[in-house]
């Protein structure tokens, strides 16, 4: 097979939620003797986006949406072991969580999964996050991006509380804030401190991609 | 007579005044040069320099002062210690003992993990004897200050050394900086102790013993007592005090400050009467801190700002030299030497592409101090030893010792405080036009002619093209600061400088022109301000005033402020009871951490405990009928669309107590922290 053939095969199984042609594709990859990072943004990466455009467009439901990044992890996991350790190092860092007394992830895996695509190192912190873990996880990983989000709102002000802790600590300035969830608006982040709000994470990751 | 005696030290110049409060009226004003390395005698001579029958009904004496900040940056002075609780400093200014031991709060207040004392109580004792001050500095101390304070009992009974918290100096986040603002605190005590002690020796010698108001940041007063615990508030105070004293000399309430010294011209903003302050905290040494000082934008020209003339090349520097004319003065050999040099054939002198090292006839060399462990080269030694008694230029020394002047090291020597440079400086272009005249004119028109000469000018062609260029450059610094106020950045793109070019230089492009003008009007304070400020207001539309007494108006300011104390409480809803109308909530004070029912109940303890404590505060520091103002602003937000109702981020509560000092009152001992907490026991 081409080069250009497994990079289709591996965007397709991504785009179509297939998750044995992925692992296969990067297998194959990584015998062709491919790089992969290259693997991984010219076709997995590839097509996550497309999935994440069509979503964004409403021409896909959200449970496609999750199987597709199903898909991506597992040829990622193939992949990622693969990245030669300087180059690993030059990815840019990100934690992403949902704060303190919410369990609504969905939204918050959504945002990690277009961060991956987005080429992002992803650090998943989960949900009902201590607002010092995601404080300490920035500082400790040396991250770029702190991603919050909720669906609630009597959660919301633990945003803030991340945005003190971080001015605190030091790392505010090295690091962009960015929340999201429905309850949040771009007042709300004026309001808290933090550096942007967004509504889907396919601008999320465009407005990171100009920001950082 | 009911008289004040208001005091500058600032970066060339020591500033005093003898002001009648009663009418408002300057009644004797002086100046001296500043001595930095012991500011008192520099403090002394402006003093001497006062009507002396005043000086008996003086009744009240305060200072502002730009102290020398290196010493606290580089660390040197006294010996600190720094105890950090809970996280690790980052050691972006030395300290001289140092211990991080465990302990540190949430961001809600509760205690993150205990505070190990035993850890604390063994470094105080390896330390006792080798410190001079003690910061302490705890995580997240500004939402609970309790293990600050129990390390600094522990610290007053094994030491006897002032000791400072963090959550005494700032309510504000951010850790580092606070810790850096409490070192700096420790370090400059001892300083301000001296130059306190000093102004009180001088005062006392002539029989005064008035009380001494020291200027803060913000252009408020403290009482010497205070100043000496919160040293740190006092040291960008000159600046502040200058924008008090053009509000006082000119009743506006709203006005652009230019303040042209001698080292660097300051442009600071009057709002409402108040001077603008810095928001995220002040920055001392390159390093920012959470000191609350006026927000002020200096650039480097002055009246001694060095003027060269590099082959056929103009060029105002920053550099700052002793003006022919001063130096001609003190060295009165300098006039002849200098009529030789104007009047002789232009002829060709060695030059330099670097405008530092460059040579010219008309910049002279004198030693100030001794080589202090430094090393230097044969032929500099040689030098030193050649002016070491009477300034000579570099071809001068040169020619005397067969060395070319280009073997000199002589910018090496400038920068470690060895050598003073003497040139030309737009004082001496004053001088030479005859508009401002103090000093030695004679050899400030000698070394004007030889510059002309040196660019084919008429020596009144080079005045003009001189004094333009410093009017260029102050409308060019002025609407640089405005431009960063309106938007927040240095940064004019390519149309931008076009526009800011025309708008100073005047003239069409080959379309059109551009005009900026001002909605408020420029206050000129310093010396000599009526030289240039006229055609800089000219340039941008605007009214000028330049008060009776300009070239004083810090020294104005310093007598003329008001002492405020404020502290600001922040009350923040309990986790998920944002929503609810009149949550439960904490409340974070310098007085401790809280809970209540609701927000009204906090918001009334709060105003209530901290007028309390400040109308206490002030009064002992010596405000007459202090009054209280009381601010609550409410931080709501609006929850995203569909949602509808609004919720409570925040509370703050600020309070501050300002009144006018009372004139000759003695001061009570009292410590403001100490005695709140045996007041209030929380």
């Amino acid at each position: 097979m081409s080069k250009d053939e497994i990079l289709n095969k591996l965007s397709d199984a991504v785009v179509t939620g297939k998750i044995e042609q992925a692992k296969a594709g990067a297998k194959e990859a990584l015998a062709a003797n491919m790089e992969a990072l290259t693997a991984i943004n010219e076709g997995l990466v590839k097509g996550m986006s497309i999935v994440g455009d069509r979503y964004a467009a409403h021409q896909v439901y959200l449970p496609q949406v999750l199987m597709s990044a199903h898909t991506m992890y597992a040829g990622l996991d193939i992949l990622l072991p693969a990245i030669p350790k300087a180059q690993a190092e030059n990815m840019s860092r990100c934690t992403v969580a949902v704060v303190e007394g919410d369990v609504h992830d969905i939204g918050k895996n959504i945002v990690k999964t277009m961060l991956t695509a987005g080429g992002y190192d992803c650090i998943d912190l989960g949900k009902d996050v201590p607002i010092e873990k995601i404080v300490s996880t920035a500082e400790k990983e040396k991250v770029k991006v702190v991603a919050l989000s909720t669906l609630m709102t009597p959660t919301m002000d633990g945003m803030k509380d991340v945005v003190d802790g971080l001015v605190e600590s030091g790392y505010r300035s090295k690091v962009k804030v960015c929340i999201g969830g429905p309850p949040t608006s771009p007042a709300f982040a004026k309001e808290i401190g933090a550096d942007h709000r967004d509504s889907n994470a396919q601008d999320c990751v465009a407005w990171l991609k100009k920001a950082v | 007579m009911n008289l004040g005696l208001g005091l500058d030290t600032g970066g060339t110049y020591t500033d005093s005044v003898i002001m009648d409060f009663s009418t408002g009226e300057v009644l004797s004003k002086a100046k001296s040069l500043t001595t930095r390395d012991d500011l008192s005698i520099g403090i002394k001579e402006s003093i001497e320099k006062l009507d002396q029958k005043l000086l008996d009904d003086v009744r009240m004496i305060s200072m502002s002062s730009t102290l020398a900040t290196n010493s606290i940056v580089e660390g040197k002075g006294c010996s600190v210690g720094l105890i950090v609780i809970g996280r690790d400093f980052d050691r972006s200014i030395p300290v001289d003992e140092y211990v991080r031991i465990s302990g540190g709060h949430t961001l809600s207040g509760k205690e993150g993990e205990p505070l190990d004392e035993k850890a604390a109580e063994e470094f105080l004792r390896s330390v006792n004897g080798k410190i001079d001050g003690l910061a302490i500095a705890s995580y997240l101390s500004v939402r609970n200050p309790d293990h600050e304070q129990r390390v600094k009992a522990l610290a007053k009974r094994i030491l006897d050394v002032p000791v400072v918290c963090g959550h005494e100096l700032s309510s504000n986040l951010g850790f580092n900086e606070r810790t850096v603002t409490c070192i700096m605190n420790a370090r400059l005590i001892p300083i301000i102790e001296d130059l306190i002690d000093s102004v009180k020796q001088v005062m006392g010698d002539r029989g005064t013993n008035a009380p001494l108001m020291i200027v803060k940041g913000d252009g408020s007063l403290m009482s010497e007592k205070i100043a000496m615990e919160r040293p740190i508030e006092t040291i960008l105070s000159g600046p502040a005090a200058s924008l008090i004293g053009a509000k006082i000399l000119t009743g506006k309430e709203d006005a652009i400050v230019m303040d042209m010294g001698g080292t660097t011209t300051d442009i600071g903003i009057l709002r409402k009467g108040n001077p603008r302050l810095e928001e995220k905290g002040a920055i001392i040494g390159g390093r920012r801190t959470h000191v609350l000082a006026a927000e002020i934008a200096t650039s480097g020209l002055g009246g001694d700002s060095r003027i060269i003339v590099n082959g056929d090349r103009f060029a105002l520097t920053a550099l700052r030299v002793m003006p022919l004319c001063i130096a001609a003065s003190k060295w009165p050999q300098l006039e002849e030497r200098l009529r030789e040099v104007a009047e002789r054939r232009s002829r060709p002198t060695p030059e330099s592409m670097d405008s530092k090292s460059i040579v010219q006839d008309v910049e002279f060399f004198i030693k100030l101090k001794d080589l202090r462990g430094m090393v230097i080269s044969e032929e500099d030694r040689k030098l030193l030893e050649h002016i070491r008694n009477e300034p000579f230029s570099l071809k001068e020394a040169g020619d005397a010792l067969g060395i070319h002047p280009f073997i000199f090291n002589i910018t090496k020597m400038e920068e470690a405080g060895i050598v003073q440079r003497i040139g030309v400086t737009p004082t001496d272009i004053l001088h030479a036009e005859g508009s401002y005249v103090e000093y030695n004119r004679t050899a400030s028109i000698y070394g004007v002619q030889h510059q002309a000469k040196k660019l084919g000018m008429s020596m009144e062609d080079f005045i003009a093209f001189a004094k333009q260029e410093v009017i260029d450059k102050l409308a060019s610094e002025l609407l640089k600061e405005l431009f960063f106020e309106e938007t927040g950045t240095f940064d004019p793109d390519t149309i931008g400088k076009d526009l800011m070019t025309k708008a100073i230089k005047g003239g069409f492009g080959l379309d059109y022109s551009c005009k900026i003008a001002l909605n408020k009007p420029i206050i000129g304070i310093g010396a000599p301000v009526s030289a240039y400020y006229p055609q800089v207001a000219a340039k941008f539309d605007c009214e000028l005033i330049l008060p009776k007494y300009a070239e004083v108006g810090n020294a104005v300011g310093a007598i003329t402020g008001s002492i405020v104390e404020s502290m600001d409480i922040l009350i923040r809803p309990k986790p998920g009871e944002n929503a609810v109308s009149d949550p439960k909530c904490f409340l974070f004070a310098p007085f401790g951490r809280m809970e209540f029912e609701t927000v009204s109940e906090a918001v009334k303890y709060a105003e209530g405990k901290a007028s309390e404590i400040l109308m206490e505060l002030v009064i002992s520091e010596g405000a007459e009928n202090p009054k209280l103002e009381i601010e609550r602003i409410d931080r709501k937000y609006e929850f995203g669309s569909g949602y509808g109702a609004d919720a409570l981020l925040e509370t703050h509560v600020k309070v501050s107590a300002v009144g006018k000092p009372k004139q000759f009152r003695s001061i009570e001992k009292t410590s403001y922290y100490s005695d709140l907490k045996q007041a209030w026991d929380v």
